[in-house]
C-alpha cells in the first residue's frame, strides 16, 4: 500500500509574488530608484538615474530606506507609489 | 487564532524510498528525515490542544502559513516526541515576531540563524540537556526540537539555501540550535524570569545569532579578570555589532558564573560591566571595521564622537542588550554570541 505524506512545505504561492507588467518603453516615464545604502549602492543608482534622464528623459526620484535589511518604511513606499517603474540596489 | 486549511497529501509508491522522496520534494536539510506520514503527524498532534488548522504565523520569506498541522509535520521529519509541540510552537511565535526581522536574517548573505534557549519546568519534563556540551550532540529533546525549528524555517519559510538563502556560509546551527538553561546552577534568576515570567513558567527565547565563540579562562577566579576576558573576545571588528549594534548573548559556563557572583557581582553588575569594556576606539574600526570609513553610516548612540579617534565604540547601545544565560557543565568556557543585529524574544510555552 502506498505511504501518504502530509505536505510540510509552504504550497501556495502568495499572489503577491506575480511580477508586475512590463513597461513597453522608458521614455518619459517617472522611475524610482530605491538605494539599500549597500555598499556602492548609491554611486550606482546614481550613474543610473544620469543614463535614465539622458538617454530616456525619465523623471528620476531617487529615495533611500534607512536599512537594507529591513521592509521599505511606509514613507518611502508611498513615495514610490506614482512612479512607473522602480529599480532598487544593491544586493552586494 | 485564524484555521486554515488542510496540508496536501502525497503518495509515495511502495517502491520508491520514502527519504529519498522527502529529499527530493526539498523538504529535508540533507540527512535522513523520519517521513511525515498521516499517523505519525496524527501522533504528533497529540502533543498540543491546538486545532491542526490553526494558524501559529507566516514564515517569511515565502510567508508560509504555519499552520499546527504543518509544524506538526516537520516535527515528525526531525524526529520529535509529541511533547515537544508547545515548545516548537512557541519558538515559531517567538521568531515571527517583527522585531526579529526574520525575513532579513532568512535571507541575509550573513550567517546568523535563530538560536532556541528553553527556560522553565518544560526543560525537566523533556529531559533537555543544560549541562556538559550543551551546543553539541546526544540529547534528543535539544537536537529534534532545533532541527523541527530549521526545517520549518525552510519547508514553511521558503529560506532554501542558495536561492532565497543568501548565507555566504552559513554555520551548523542552521541543521539545529537549540539549548536548555542551567537554572539550577546559575546564581541570578533565569532569563525568563528576568524578562518577567515566572520562575514555573516554561519559556523559550529565541535570538539570531553566530556559532559560539569559546573564552577560555581556566586560571582566575574572580570577576574583573573572567569579565575582562569576556570582554576582551567580544571586542572584535568583524562582528555586526560595530555597524549595527543589536544585542549580543553570553552563555555564561557555570564555574565562571560561580565566580563572578562571588565577588558580589549581580546580573546587572556583570552586564554593565561588559557594556564598558567591550569597546573598540573609533580609529580601529575606520582602520578595518565592517564600514571602515564610512563611520557615519553605522547606528552608533549619538553621543559617541565619530570625529575623536580615541572615542570607544560599545558593541551595543545599552547594557540590557547583552543577553546572559547560563548553561555547561564542568570546566571553564564560556562563550560569546554575536547577533544578527535584532533583539531576541522571549515567549511563554502554553
Amino acid at each position: 500500500m502506498a505511504m501518504i505524506l502530509v505536505d510540510p512545505s509552504a504550497e501556495q504561492a502568495s499572489a503577491s509574488d506575480a511580477g508586475a507588467a512590463r513597461l513597453d518603453s522608458l521614455k518619459g516615464r517617472k522611475v524610482g530608484l530605491l538605494d539599500n545604502i549597500k555598499h556602492n549602492a548609491e554611486y550606482l543608482l546614481l550613474e543610473l538615474a544620469e543614463r535614465l534622464k539622458r538617454d530616456y528623459g525619465c523623471d528620476v526620484q531617487l529615495i533611500r530606506k534607512k536599512t537594507y535589511t529591513r521592509f521599505a518604511e511606509p514613507h518611502v513606499l508611498a513615495s514610490l507609489a506614482g512612479c512607473h517603474a522602480v529599480v532598487t540596489a544593491i544586493g552586494d | 487564532m485564524p484555521s486554515m486549511g488542510a496540508a496536501a497529501r502525497h503518495s509515495v509508491a511502495d517502491a520508491d524510498d520514502p527519504f529519498q522522496f522527502c529529499y527530493d520534494k526539498g523538504w529535508t536539510d540533507g540527512l535522513p528525515v523520519i517521513p511525515p506520514t498521516e499517523d505519525r503527524v496524527k501522533a504528533m498532534l497529540a502533543g498540543t490542544t491546538l486545532a491542526p488548522n490553526t494558524l501559529v504565523a507566516k514564515i517569511p520569506p515565502a510567508w508560509g502559513e504555519a499552520t499546527v498541522e504543518k509544524i506538526a509535520a516537520n516535527c515528525v521529519m526531525a524526529g520529535c516526541l509529541p511533547a515537544h509541540m508547545p515548545v516548537v510552537i512557541a519558538a515559531v511565535k517567538a521568531m515571527t515576531d517583527p522585531v526579529m526581522n526574520l525575513n532579513g536574517m532568512q535571507c541575509s548573505t550573513h550567517l546568523s540563524t535563530p538560536l532556541v534557549v528553553v527556560n522553565g519546568p518544560a526543560r525537566l519534563e523533556l529531559g533537555m540537556n543544560s549541562g556538559s556540551n550543551v551546543f553539541g550532540q546526544g540529547n534528543r529533546a535539544n537536537a529534534t526540537i532545533g532541527r523541527a525549528v530549521k526545517l520549518i524555517l525552510t519547508n514553511i519559510g521558503g529560506a532554501i539555501p542558495g536561492v532565497t538563502d543568501k548565507a555566504t556560509l552559513g554555520h551548523p546551527g542552521k541543521y539545529t540550535y537549540c539549548i536548555a538553561e542551567n537554572e539550577e546552577q546559575s546564581p541570578w534568576d533565569p532569563l525568563h524570569v528576568e524578562r518577567g515570567l515566572k520562575r514555573e513558567q516554561s519559556a523559550v527565547t529565541v535570538f539570531g545569532c553566530e556559532a559560539p565563540h569559546n573564552v577560555n579562562n581556566q586560571a582566575s577566579q574572580n570577576a574583573q579578570d573572567l569579565s575582562f576576558t569576556i570582554a576582551d573576545t567580544m571586542a572584535t571588528l568583524g562582528k555586526n555589532m560595530f555597524y549595527a549594534q543589536g544585542e549580543v548573548m553570553i552563555v555564561l559556563c557555570p564555574s565562571h558564573a560561580e565566580a563572578i557572583a562571588k565577588d558580589g557581582w549581580s546580573k546587572q553588575h556583570f552586564k554593565e560591566y561588559l557594556y564598558e569594556k567591550a569597546r573598540k576606539p573609533v580609529r580601529l574600526v575606520k582602520l578595518g571595521g565592517l564600514y571602515g570609513r564610512e563611520v557615519t553610516r553605522n547606528f552608533w548612540p549619538r553621543w559617541v564622537n565619530r570625529e575623536d579617534d580615541n572615542e570607544m565604540v560599545p558593541m551595543v547601545r545599552r547594557a540590557s542588550e547583552i543577553t546572559v544565560v547560563v548553561a555547561g557543565g564542568t570546566g571553564r568556557h564560556t562563550a560569546f554570541l554575536p547577533g544578527w543585529a535584532t533583539p531576541s524574544v522571549t515567549v511563554a510555552v502554553e
